[in-house]
């Protein structure tokens, strides 16, 4: 049967024996009204192919394998070192892109499965007609869901059509990855790409039902500043600590402090993500840290509950806990720790048991978490306050004359930390080297399941750093969510034509290279260079950790509006939606192009026009790998730390000396494609230090479109940056210089002597110097 | 504890195939016989020092006494310029790999893709990362390691080594290099 047109009147006789199941009902003429369905209405898993062999051709993908073998069936293992086969077929570079796929599915699924919780929950509490409304500064609510689904979600269930969507790309690109099916590298990676969208898509949908089923800040320039860091939480009270990325079973804590009217009494604070999403829900919840920090906190005894969720939570957390009398409730079914389901049990039957020495339970009604997380923290504190979890200075030492310098632990450690050193110091009563570790551990753990001696390395550096730690009192912006509408205007032209920089967006996972202090930098460098910056997940918490002379962070230091010289805290994980969802918006709201199921425009539009570039200097999970390629496949460039070029196994770089790689086309100039110069110069790459890392984010923001004056803004800083941390100008700026107009002003003349050196030519201008360019041959004569 | 060419990361164990133990001499050999060998230098040359020298000052003294085009890579070249050495190229360590990856690329200096690349100072896991891609393709190229620490990845490489014996190694090399 037809679906029925909503409003249609019809008649059904002889009831008798007829089943009838109304499925969708279709809003056809609401549908109509808001924009024309554009090319690509939720596009399959081939659609936009060739969208991503243009990418592929210009951006060609860089494998460094991690493992020379495939063992991923029965044939194996298959060496496939040096150009050999799997049995199946398969060579090296294949092999690397259906790694890479697989990781992108993981890390979509896991967004997707977060999604597909909240979305369920929230229909089943408030019906799939609750409206979904983020303000009157927002009416583009949902710029990625417009965009690739062509929905405009209006209400809750519009989001489980998007979802949907969602869950059928990503089961079939995950089935591209089984033995025998896809095996070119190239068709791989556009999976890649295509699942990696459809993971912005999932955390879009995510984000937008926790908004506004949470009622968190909707794009709130001035969202509260709230207390993070391990020296914030008040251990007179009794403690929860939530960990993961889910945020409902920590509001249901919430809820039910304030339900007994206790909220004061108890501290309710969070790890990773979920930290973050709780100070959306309540700002007087607390930030503990991300995730490198979990084992520090845990083993400090400071939680007489811990709720975990979803996602990055440590493996061997009820483990962990149980070593200092900590409580473990999980409240997902994605991670259950082999945990008793306690689900249906009597409430005070678990609490008992949990306050009598059950290491944890796995409840899966959120409510019935809150209830039990509360009345077991207030049962366990008084009997926890004596807890002793951690050595003292004393037995520091003694430990440390036990370290029999074999140098396991360092060699553990990815960041090659000189643990055995800081021992020999340590056992001459000298703390300091060991402490001094703290800030580069990425608290893994690892140098201590290889320690001959049996030593704990990371205690001993928690110990150590204990004065640090202490004073970990630190102040983030709450996150926002959504950059305003309002917001795109002002800055939409200024981002497009350069006078903006660019926006610099610091994501993804504290797995740096030599402690997060590296990303605080570099955030205020662009930030004092009239950058807009925005940060989302434990980039934002780490950017929290640093304070200038005065106390303050960069949070408190600048404003949290989208803006020019912003540090903006978009929120968590799928949030990063919102920093893509801005650039969508720059293409709709500045620039009128139609967004619905309009992908490969947009995408094009933001790759030639939008200065976005997104760092993830400490990416280390599968979440990480498809926020990274979602983000190529928009045309939004990511530079990633050292460690993501060796666990990522893939990126896609430019060739700058192959001029023939850099054309498009000039609409309206017809004919022939026209060179555009190297920019950007590659869309995944991974820096080995913090000032490759900036000379390179300031070069990846340079676009095609710039006017001549944004050019000379662009260029002005990446020369700048490149002449103070390398000592000389860059030996490729002349490719980024169009006309000599575009030489900064105070340097022209000593700069247009070395153009002249190097036999530089000003670059054929299209008519009327206007750049308008496009990588898409259907546009090459106007804008259709 | 660790052997002369266990891989200095305990878990970085690629495969089957996996790179040899080199000595000065064997170093000095190589270099003096490929056609176009490339030198490159990581980052760890700006903050190692060997007996009161600079990896950086190692790195010029390599470079003048075989006369390999040197490649300064991440931000390094800074450290060559304010000793008064002129890198014949400062560029991303991911650029310079992403090019000898390549079969038709020219060279540094245009006369041909290089046969032989001289890695020293990379950070660990990144520099182990880029000899993987070169192992699988490029297999024109051959690659050795004077870092302290043993590559699996590389051809060839130093073998794992306390810092004075690394010092030696490096003495050495830079001696037979000079002896022509």
């Amino acid at each position: 049967m037809d679906a029925i047109k909503k409003g249609t009147i019809f008649t059904i006789s002889d009831l008798e024996n007829v089943r009838i199941s109304i499925g969708e009902i279709v809003e056809e003429l609401e549908a109509k009204e808001w924009e024309p369905m554009g090319p690509h209405p939720m596009p399959g898993i081939a659609t936009l192919r060739n969208w991503d062999f243009k990418l592929l051709n210009r951006y060609k993908p860089f494998y460094a394998p991690l493992c020379d073998m495939c063992c991923l069936c029965t044939y194996g293992k298959c060496d496939l070192t040096c150009g050999k086969k799997g049995a199946c077929g398969i060579k090296i570079d294949a092999q690397q892109a259906r790694i890479v796929l697989i990781a992108c599915c993981i890390g979509t699924a896991a967004h997707a499965g977060h999604a597909r919780h909240l979305v369920d929950h929230l229909i089943g509490k408030y019906g799939r007609d609750f409206p979904i409304e983020l303000g009157p500064s927002i009416d583009i609510e949902a710029p990625i869901i417009r965009t690739v689904t062509g929905i405009r979600p209006r209400k809750l269930g519009d989001l489980e059509d998007a979802l949907n969507y969602v869950e059928v790309e990503l089961m079939n690109c995950l089935s591209a990855a089984h033995t025998g099916q896809e095996g070119a590298f190239i068709d791989f990676e556009s999976k890649n790409l295509h699942v990696s969208m459809v993971d912005n898509l999932a955390k879009e949908i995510a984000d937008i039902a926790q908004i506004v089923g949470y009622d968190f800040p909707r794009g709130d320039p001035e969202a509260p500043l709230v207390e993070i860091g391990l020296g914030v939480v008040d251990r007179s009270k009794p403690v929860i600590l939530c960990i993961g990325h889910n945020v409902m079973p920590g509001a249901e804590v919430v809820n039910y402090l304030s339900a007994r009217g206790i909220g004061g009494e108890v501290e309710v604070c969070g790890m990773c993500c979920t930290a973050i999403d709780i100070t959306r829900y309540e700002p007087r919840a607390k930030i503990v840290g991300h995730i490198a920090q979990q084992l520090y906190a845990v083993r400090s005894g400071i939680a007489d509950v811990i709720v975990v969720d979803e996602q990055c939570v440590r493996t061997d957390i009820v483990e962990e806990a149980m070593k200092v009398k900590t409580r473990v409730i999980a409240s997902n079914d994605k991670i259950c720790y082999g945990l008793p389901d306690r689900t249906d049990d009597p409430t005070e039957e678990i609490i008992t048991d949990l306050v009598n020495g059950a290491p944890g339970a796995l409840i899966l009604d959120l409510e019935k978490v809150g209830e039990v997380a509360v009345e077991v923290a207030l049962r366990m504190a008084p009997k926890r306050a004596q807890l002793k979890a951690l050595p003292d200075r004393q037995e520091l030492k003694k430990l440390a004359e036990s370290c029999v310098q074999c140098d396991e632990c360092r060699r553990a450690c990815p960041n090659d930390l000189q643990i055995p050193d800081a021992m020999v110091s340590a056992a001459k009563s000298n703390f300091d080297p060991l402490a001094k570790l703290y800030e580069s551990c990425v608290g893994c753990a690892r140098c201590e399941s290889v320690c001959r001696a049996e030593l704990s390395p990371l205690n001993m550096i928690k110990v150590a750093a204990e004065y640090e730690i202490k004073e970990e009192k630190y102040k983030l912006r709450a996150g926002r969510g959504p950059v305003l509408d309002t917001e795109i205007r002002n800055v939409g032209a200024p981002i497009v034509f350069g006078d903006i920089p660019g926006v610099v967006a610091y994501v993804g996972c504290p797995n740096y290279p030599k402690g997060g202090r590296e990303v605080a930098e570099m955030a205020e460098e662009f930030i004092k260079r009239g950058y807009i910056v925005v940060a989302t997940g434990c980039s934002a918490m780490e950017i929290a950790r640093y304070k200038d002379e005065e106390g303050k962070t960069l949070y408190e230091k600048y404003t949290g509006a989208f803006e020019r010289g912003c540090m903006v805290n978009i929120g968590s994980c799928v949030a990063n939606a919102h920093v893509i969802g801005a650039a969508i918006k720059i293409a709709g709201i500045f620039a009128r192009r139609k967004l619905r199921g309009n992908f490969e425009e947009i995408a094009d539009y933001i790759l030639n026009r939008v200065g976005a570039c997104g760092v993830a200097w400490g990416a280390m999970s599968q979440k990480a790998a498809s926020i990274a390629t979602g983000c190529n496949r928009w045309g939004i460039p990511v530079i990633l730390g050292p460690h993501g070029s060796t666990a990522y196994r893939r990126l896609y770089l430019g060739r700058k000396d192959k001029e023939e790689d850099w054309y498009a086309y000039n609409v309206k100039e017809g004919g022939e494609p026209f060179y555009f110069g190297p920019a950007p110069e590659h869309l995944i790459y991974a820096a080995e230090t913090k000032e490759e890392a900036m000379v390179m984010t300031a070069k990846l923001c340079i676009r095609p479109s710039d006017n001549p004056r944004g050019r000379m803004i662009k260029l002005s800083n990446y020369i700048d940056l490149h002449e103070r941390f390398y000592g000389r100008l860059p030996d490729d700026w002349h490719l980024f210089v169009r006309d000599v107009t575009e030489l900064p002003p105070g340097r022209r003349k000593e700069l247009a002597r070395e153009l002249e050196k190097i036999g530089w030519k000003p670059m054929k201008m299209p008519p009327g110097k206007i750049f308008d360019p496009t990588n898409l041959e259907r546009f090459r004569n106007g804008w259709k | 504890m660790v052997e002369k060419d266990d891989p200095w990361e305990i878990a970085n164990i690629p495969g089957p195939r996996r790179g040899k133990i080199l000595t000065p001499v064997i170093a000095a050999r190589m270099i003096k016989e490929a056609k176009r060998p490339l030198f490159i230098v990581g980052s760890l040359a700006l903050e190692t020092e060997l007996n009161g020298k600079s990896l950086t000052e190692y790195a010029i003294e390599i470079a003048k006494e075989s006369q390999m085009p040197l490649v300064a890579v991440a931000h390094t070249l800074k450290a060559f310029l304010e000793r008064g050495f002129e890198p014949d190229s400062s560029m991303p360590l991911i650029n310079i790999i992403d090019r000898l990856r390549d079969a038709d690329w020219e060279g540094l200096k245009g006369a041909g893709q290089h046969d032989l690349v001289v890695f020293i100072g990379m950070l660990y896991y990144i520099g182990s990362q880029g000899l993987s891609t070169l192992k699988h393709f490029a297999p024109w190229l051959r690659t050795i390691t004077l870092c302290r620490f043993f590559h699996p990845n590389a051809d060839m490489s130093f073998p794992n080594m306390s810092e004075e014996e690394w010092a030696n190694y490096l003495d050495e090399l830079v001696a037979k290099l000079r002896m022509g």
